[in-house]
């Protein structure tokens, strides 16, 4: 009997927000387990720093500086990819997110402060779903996965914009899964919670994610690597007949 | 970084409903990829092949008979279990179904029905999770993958029993999840959509089949080996911070 295949060794991978957090594990995470992998993000320094380490361990990367609310910057950085690689197997479209924006109480939020969440987590990620996808309808084959967030689902009091924002990326996936289905691309997304990267770390403190840790059922915040298992799950032929699910990585229901 | 993947090697795995269809299926791909496998289903003869099949490609297995609408005859499953193998990784409750009674409109819907609809599918869940928890919860780990449908979330015409039942599973599962989590104990559900099973082309003309395979989205109905990618998922380390979800399985966004 043939297990389903979990591996995503020689799949051509996009990942967006490549340069740290999550988008920086998965990039890694997807090169050791022997994808060629596809590093975009704004930073180009980082970007490099990210691809060294991948080809000093053995493993293939492209770094496509991009700014991905950029039409025409995105469809160059699909172009490079098909040159350099022939075909893109995966989208893992992570960047996103609301830096300093995060703690602005939404009565205090400015229109251009929306204009830049808006731009940065829904627009964009309509944007690489578009601009990879006419490649995939081509080939006929292709995996997408959305990161998008708890906030999505679980009312945060400073993430009314934020969580908006993720719970129209949930739909987006769904619907986009309807629409891409029948040329075989599959569109899912995956929901993490709170994720420890250096950035959270510094911005929550060590005394606030042990107090949150006890509110989640298992009891311990997510590490960018927690959410690996998911994407290559839903990246890899084992899950060939999953679409337009959003999937949470989040330690338990809250 | 450690590569995840979906072996279940030295773990020891219970599957309901493992004499045919995606319990079968799933019990052979669980022993394949290196569990010992209790197989547990109230027909004994149709176990045994299931049995000498894993036997025969060097896979631990033992089968025990098990009604799981009854208490007594679980908690028999969960001693011949330990008496064989010292522990329990993962539970998976396959075990259900509503056969020919699927469709029953609700003002013919005798009791008895009712009670044999929610009890082999919702009742054996509590009573397999119950059973295995008490074990589980000493252990301080575990995974469980409880059994829904596409029917507890979307209204069928028909299936006030079953979709109920199914809907409870659901529900189920999430608070278990919470409640269980502080023990490192993550239980999740497969809701599978159409798949073809000697039992669902049984019911349904293969007209009407094709004309449901058709509206799916990926165009085609899923076959056993599609909730095996699923399943295998869920019950490996791949998805060790992944804990009260559902994740449906059916071609499509449920």
């Amino acid at each position: 009997m043939n297990l389903p295949n979990f591996s995503v060794e020689g799949k051509v991978t996009i990942v967006t927000g490549a340069s740290r957090g999550i988008g920086n594990a998965l990039a890694k995470g997807f090169a050791e387990a022997g994808a060629p992998v596809v590093l975009v993000a704004r930073t180009v320094s980082e970007l490099e720093a990210t691809a060294e380490e991948i080809t000093a361990n053995g493993g293939k990367a492209l770094v496509v500086p991009t700014d991905v609310i950029q039409r025409d910057q995105l469809n160059k950085m699909v172009q490079k990819t098909i040159i350099e690689f022939g075909r893109i197997d995966v989208l893992l479209n992570v960047a996103g997110g609301a830096g300093d924006i995060y703690v602005i109480p939404p009565i205090q939020m400015l229109e251009e402060n929306y204009d830049e969440l808006h731009e940065r987590n829904y627009k964009s990620v309509f944007l690489c779903n578009q601009a990879v996808a006419k490649v995939m309808i081509e080939q006929q084959h292709g995996s997408i996965v959305n990161i998008s967030s708890l906030s999505g689902t679980k009312a945060v009091a400073l993430e009314a914009v934020v969580g908006g924002l993720k719970a129209a990326v949930n739909q987006m996936t769904k619907a986009l899964a309807v629409s891409w289905g029948p040329y075989n691309v599959r569109v899912n997304a995956i929901a993490p919670g709170i994720t420890l990267t250096e950035r959270v770390k510094k911005k929550l403190g060590p005394e606030f994610i042990e107090q949150f840790s006890e509110s989640i059922p298992l009891r311990k915040a997510a590490e960018p690597e927690d959410h690996l298992g998911p994407a290559m799950f839903l990246a890899s032929d084992a899950s060939a007949y999953i679409t337009g699910i959003v999937l949470p990585s989040d330690g338990g229901p809250q | 970084m450690d590569v995840p993947d979906l072996s279940l090697k030295g773990k020891i795995a219970i599957v309901t409903g493992s004499s045919k269809g995606i319990g079968k299926k799933l019990a052979e791909g669980f022993a394949e990829a290196g569990a010992s496998v209790v197989l547990a289903a109230r027909t004994a003869s149709k176990l045994e092949t299931t049995v000498s099949e894993i036997t025969s490609r060097g896979g631990k297995v033992i089968a025990v008979p098990t009604d799981v609408t009854d208490s007594t005859q679980v908690s028999r499953m969960v001693e011949k279990a330990l008496e064989s193998f010292g522990r329990i990784d993962v539970l998976v409750n396959v075990a259900g179904g509503a056969g020919r009674d699927a469709f029953i409109p609700l003002l013919e819907m005798e009791e008895d029905k009712w009670d044999s609809i929610v009890d082999l599918n919702l009742k054996s869940v509590y009573l397999c999770c119950r059973a295995v928890g008490r074990v589980m919860t000493e252990q301080k780990s575990g995974s469980i993958i409880n059994f829904s449908s596409g029917a507890g979330t979307r209204p069928v015409v028909g299936e006030t029993h079953y979709g109920a039942a199914k809907a409870g599973v659901n529900h189920f599962t999430r608070v278990l999840a919470t409640e269980w989590g502080r023990y490192n104990i993550r239980v999740n559900v497969i809701s599978p959509g159409l798949i073809a099973t000697e039992s669902a082309q049984e019911w349904v003309s293969s007209d009407l089949f094709e004309k449901f395979a058709k509206a799916i989205p990926l165009g085609r109905a899923g076959q056993p080996e599609d909730i095996l990618g699923a399943a295998l998922f869920l019950a490996s380390e791949a998805s060790a911070f992944v804990s009260g979800v559902i994740i449906p399985v059916g071609g499509g966004p449920e």
